[in-house]
């Protein structure tokens, strides 16, 4: 096990968590611009695992989405954050909530 | 949205559009996930296009599917985050699929991709290839198609599919590192549970799966059994037809310019044939291999109906070139006359034979089928037919009946007048041949040459030596005027109806 797998590893499982929270910000937001905030946090190395997150969501209709044409390629998916999007990522932000506090005062008490 | 793409380009981004769909084959919402990354490449080709650039090349795929990344890394990430709320999809990963094996193989992995199918050793399955290819011949093609049809393991969890293994987080970890120990505690517990749910729920599904694999393993060896067919056929084509008259012989391509009215007709059936056989083997051979290791992929599936509809198209050139040919032979026409009459009470009659059947002594090894043969630009026919009848008044009558076929009765007739029979009549002695002859351009449309004897009542006849009285009495049948007959073999034998 090296040092990138273990990364990845920590990434994948508050991907889901960040791309909600992405939506809950911008209201709406079409792929391109959600794998845009993902890089510059450098939370997403591989676009393609996105797309699959995306359809998952989706089908446990935490998100619901509207095409729309786009001037300058292709027609866009702009996807929102559904009602019951909105009460699982406030379910998620408590817990992550928990687990920072918890992660802080194990990485502080052991460092310390 | 249109763009330019190179070819090399394009072979690289539909082979990672077929593995991504390969890989997320069993993922829920398949279908709107490569629409979706479909889509991103569009977006990601637009930016890599602009004025002065409008041709989509080799490096610039590579940059966009670096970007996009590999999918065996999705599917990875699908099972890692969800590996407790989908028991299902795991189900179906565990299920066995035929892959190559290139990492343990000899040529492309093809025998090791089997022994792993089978959970035999390779080294079994390397002697039946070579046992095949040493004895038959056709081991080689074979290897070839299994080589092309059957997918390469390139991810850990190809690997895994290929031996049957259920796709876990941990198992795919534990095939990367190749821990072979840890893998035993951990899908152990895996094996069990799926195995309880198979056979609680899937029996069904699984008789139908194993009829399936029948009917796979039928359609199989059906293919290769129209492939040794066609080898045979391929290269024994002259020999297949042998008509063999005094050492000469009449292969299949001569027999053809004697039948079809045009060469091409002849060229155009063998196209048919062949390409209806190879195209059938094609569809056999990879439907049946399909079913029997449960492939599932784009060029199987286009593969397959393309060699079908080919195969059609050959059937359809046979069928239509065998209408053609039949039309030649539809109008039958039949002409009599009268050669000879003669006034004395006995007529006598010999045969003459042509070539070979003259001589007694040689009539020993005859095979009675052979009645053609071609000398010059002249096709012979060996064996007349002989027929009495009763004669109207006190003269015998020696008539002769030709018949041939043709496109109108009018062709017919004109092929009539080409055939040449003569009889000869010298005193009371009747020379037969028992042959006759028509020209080579005029092909077998079923030339018939026929000698009708009326014989007056109470007189007789003497054939080869032996003499026949006719009287009322000998009528055969209702019509009143027919005495009897038979026929005249191609050595002057003479055998009665």
């Amino acid at each position: 096990m090296n040092l990138e797998n273990t990364q990845a590893q920590m990434r994948k499982g508050i991907l889901e968590y960040c791309i909600l929270s992405i939506l809950m910000k911008k209201k709406e937001a079409y792929p391109s611009e959600i794998l845009e905030t993902l890089k510059d946090a450098k939370l997403i190395v591989v676009e393609g695992t996105l797309y699959p997150l995306l359809t998952r969501l989706k089908n446990m209709e935490l998100l619901s989405y509207r095409w729309e044409e786009s001037t300058s390629g292709p027609p866009r998916k702009y996807f929102t954050l559904t009602t019951m999007g909105k009460a699982f990522l406030t379910e998620l932000d408590s817990t992550w909530g928990e687990l920072r506090s918890a992660v802080d005062q194990i990485t502080q008490s052991t460092s310390l | 949205m249109h763009f330019l793409v190179e070819e090399d380009a394009y072979d690289v981004l539909s082979d990672y559009l077929a593995h991504l769909e390969n890989v997320l084959e069993h993922v829920h919402g398949k279908k709107e996930i490569i629409e979706d990354i479909e889509l991103r490449i569009a977006e990601l080709c637009q930016l890599k296009c602009n004025s002065k650039k409008e041709v989509i090349d080799l490096t610039d795929v590579q940059s966009i599917l670096d970007t996009l990344g590999n999918p065996d890394d999705y599917i990875e990430t699908e099972e890692s985050t969800f590996t407790v709320s989908s028991n299902e999809k795991q189900k179906k990963s565990a299920e066995k699929r035929l892959f190559r094996d290139p990492e343990n193989g000899m040529i492309a992995g093809v025998c090791s991709g089997i022994a792993a199918y089978f959970g035999l050793d390779v080294v079994i399955i390397r002697a039946l290839f070579v046992l095949i290819f040493l004895t038959v011949g056709f081991g080689a093609p074979f290897y070839v198609i299994l080589w092309i049809i059957v997918p390469k393991a390139t991810s850990s969890i190809d690997k895994l599919r290929m031996q049957g293994k259920p796709i876990t987080v941990d198992s795919v970890k534990v095939e990367v590192e190749q821990a072979t120990e840890r893998l035993k505690s951990t899908t152990s517990s895996w094996y069990k549970r799926l195995r309880d749910k198979k056979r609680n729920n899937n029996t069904l599904v699984r008789i139908a799966r194993f009829f399936l694999k029948i009917v796979g393993y039928f359609i199989l060896s059906l293919g290769v059994s129209i492939f040794i067919a066609l080898v045979i056929f391929l290269f024994n084509l002259d020999n297949l037809a042998p008509i063999e008259f005094n050492g000469h012989q009449i292969t299949l391509s001569e027999l053809n310019n004697l039948v079809f009215e045009r060469s091409s007709d002849a060229i155009w059936g063998y196209i048919g044939i062949v390409m209806a056989l190879i195209s059938f083997m094609f569809f056999l051979l990879i439907s049946g291999s399909a079913l029997v290791f449960t492939l599932k992929s784009k060029l199987i599936k286009y593969s397959s109906w393309t060699s079908l509809g080919i195969g059609l198209i050959g059937l359809i050139i046979c069928i239509a070139i065998g209408l053609r040919t039949a039309n030649a032979y539809q109008e039958e026409v039949k002409i009599n006359r009268v050669y000879h009459t003669y006034a004395g009470d006995t007529l006598s009659i010999s045969t003459i034979s042509k070539g070979i059947f003259t001589s007694k002594n040689e009539q020993v090894d005859i095979d009675e089928d052979l009645t053609l043969n071609v000398e010059g630009d002249r096709i012979i026919i060996h064996g007349i037919e002989l027929n009495y009848q009763q004669s109207s008044d006190s003269l015998f009558r020696i008539i002769h009946q030709l018949s041939a076929r043709g496109y109108s009765s009018k062709e017919a007739v004109r092929r009539i007048k080409n055939i040449r029979y003569r009889t000869t009549l010298n005193g009371n002695q009747l020379v037969l041949p028992t042959f006759f002859t028509f020209p080579k351009f005029d092909h077998l449309r079923d030339q018939k040459a026929q000698v009708i004897l009326e014989i007056p009542i109470g007189k007789c006849i003497e054939l080869n030596g032996k003499k026949i009285v006719f009287d009322t009495i000998m009528r055969k049948s209702e019509d009143l005027d027919y005495l009897g007959g038979g026929s005249l073999d191609p050595t002057g034998n003479y055998s009665e109806w």
